[in-house]
């Protein structure tokens, strides 16, 4: 039984930061707030030709396919290009947030596919992207943050809206993406310049 | 669930599993933990030594007795509690502990845990803690914002408490167990209005382990109030999974008791 100074103690207050993941602090140092206020942007974007498209009344599938295997495929370079890795191991936090959104991408992938093998418009049951999104934020809730379950009961009521008003659910969708991306990005920047003044703080002087 | 003869019954209580609960207790001298008690709550005196215990843990599914647990808040909680005695004045000693200090990981529950009547004698602090564990081994690492409860201590398990002998001072594991573990009020004192206050709780059986001590610093055992000298760690232990339950605070009159 060995008592160890307090400036032993700091050291690993230091390393337990670092391996615990001040996920608050890796969102801001690795850029992660201007990937998400990027995709929003971007899903506004893709769901506004959406819903142009459907109010022209485009009805050949593959036109909507393409769409959207090129809003999936840009995903990675934009992740790619804006992303900043910080140093360190990848927290299991990380981990999770990685597959819950792989999930749900995955998922909301199917939706399309399974309305096609069901012969039904290919947008047919849309509100259950937000039904998927509104999962994945629950899940989100459990691993990071409870403030996520606002998300979560916000895309349950997008489902709803979709449900009700059709003929906007892609704008609706879009929109409700947008907010909620937009919105978490500009938070997070905003706690850059606490983050920054941390003295000890395991990120601060981080590349950004 | 064991314990508790209390007929008071309130309608709320609030429930809790501890998860991974450390019990890291230090042996003190009794007049340094008397300074820091009011003065109708007593230290338990043993052998010319009292006892605080430092306890570690996650609490998981905090919540009013009604709810499930899937709706209660987890978080980690680090008490530092003293062994006490309330003392009647025909004699008769009444056991507990008093809360010295207390620290969260969780902005939500200290505030709430500062301003509920239950919880008013807790002193919390929100504080980053963390505990990890990989085999038999732990780390424990707290880090407050006063620095007054920073805490780095790795252990080891070296499996159930009863295959090992007892923490130096006690006859045996069940005698530790009984002076250190078994204690179901807590208590607080408010010299203002005379009143003192006792906070029942109700747990499932702490199937204890031991832990070894292997490195350690903690800020109160070490800076202040105590020191290396005047503080010094007597008995470790670890329970893996223990159902708690706080029951509504009781108030008791302090005329019925003794105070120094």
């Amino acid at each position: 039984m060995e008592p160890i100074a307090r400036s032993d103690a700091e050291r690993v207050f230091a390393l337990v930061a670092e391996l615990g993941g001040d996920l608050r602090g890796r969102i801001v140092s690795e850029r992660w707030w201007l990937i998400w206020i990027v995709m929003g942007i971007q899903i506004l974007f893709t769901t506004s030709i959406t819903q142009w498209l459907l109010w022209r009344g485009e009805a050949r599938s593959l036109v909507f396919v393409a769409l959207w295997a090129v809003h999936v495929a840009l995903i990675p370079p934009i992740i790619f290009f804006i992303h900043r890795r910080g140093g360190g191991q990848r927290t299991a936090t990380e981990l999770y947030i990685w597959w819950i959104w792989t999930g749900f991408i995955l998922c909301a992938s199917f939706v399309a596919i399974f309305n096609q093998i069901a012969g039904l418009p290919i947008f047919f049951t849309a509100p259950m992207l937000a039904l998927l999104a509104a999962s994945a934020f629950s899940t989100m809730a459990m691993v990071t943050h409870r403030f996520f379950l606002v998300y979560s009961a916000l895309f349950l009521a997008v489902m709803v809206a979709m449900t009700i008003a059709r003929t906007a659910q892609f704008i609706l969708y879009g929109v409700s993406w947008m907010v909620v991306l937009v919105s978490m990005g500009m938070y997070f920047r905003a706690t850059l310049a606490a983050s920054r003044a941390a003295p000890e703080g395991a990120l601060a002087g981080r590349r950004l | 669930m064991s314990l508790s003869t209390s007929p008071h019954r309130l309608p709320l209580t609030m429930k809790t599993v501890f998860q991974d609960l450390l019990l890291l207790t230090y042996a003190v001298a009794p007049e340094d933990l008397a300074a820091l008690l009011p003065t109708c709550i007593h230290p338990y005196v043993r052998d010319g030594r009292s006892y605080i215990s430092i306890v570690v843990g996650n609490m998981r599914g905090m919540r009013p007795g009604i709810l499930p647990e899937f709706l209660g808040t987890s978080y980690y909680q680090i008490v530092y509690r003293a062994v006490v005695r309330l003392r009647r004045c025909d004699g008769h000693e009444v056991p507990g502990v008093f809360f010295l200090r207390s620290d969260s990981n969780d902005p939500v529950m200290s505030y709430f845990g500062n301003r509920l009547t239950e919880f008013r004698f807790h002193y919390f602090q929100t504080g980053a803690i963390a505990l990890f564990s990989r085999g038999a081994d732990l780390l424990v690492s707290v880090q407050t914002k006063d620095k007054g409860g920073d805490l780095v201590a790795c252990l080891r398990d070296l499996g159930p408490a009863e295959q090992h002998p007892p923490a130096r001072g006690f006859s045996s594991v069940a005698d530790e167990k009984g002076t250190l573990v078994q204690l179901f009020h807590a208590y607080a004192h408010d010299a203002e209005r005379g009143l003192l206050y006792d906070l029942e709780i109700e747990r499932g059986e702490w199937h204890l382990h031991r832990l070894a001590l292997r490195e350690h610093f903690a800020a109160y055992f070490t800076e202040a109030p105590f020191n290396l000298m005047s503080g010094w760690p007597v008995s470790q232990v670890y329970i893996r999974e223990c159902s708690y339950v706080w029951k509504p605070m009781q108030t008791l009159a302090a005329e019925e008791f003794m105070c120094r």
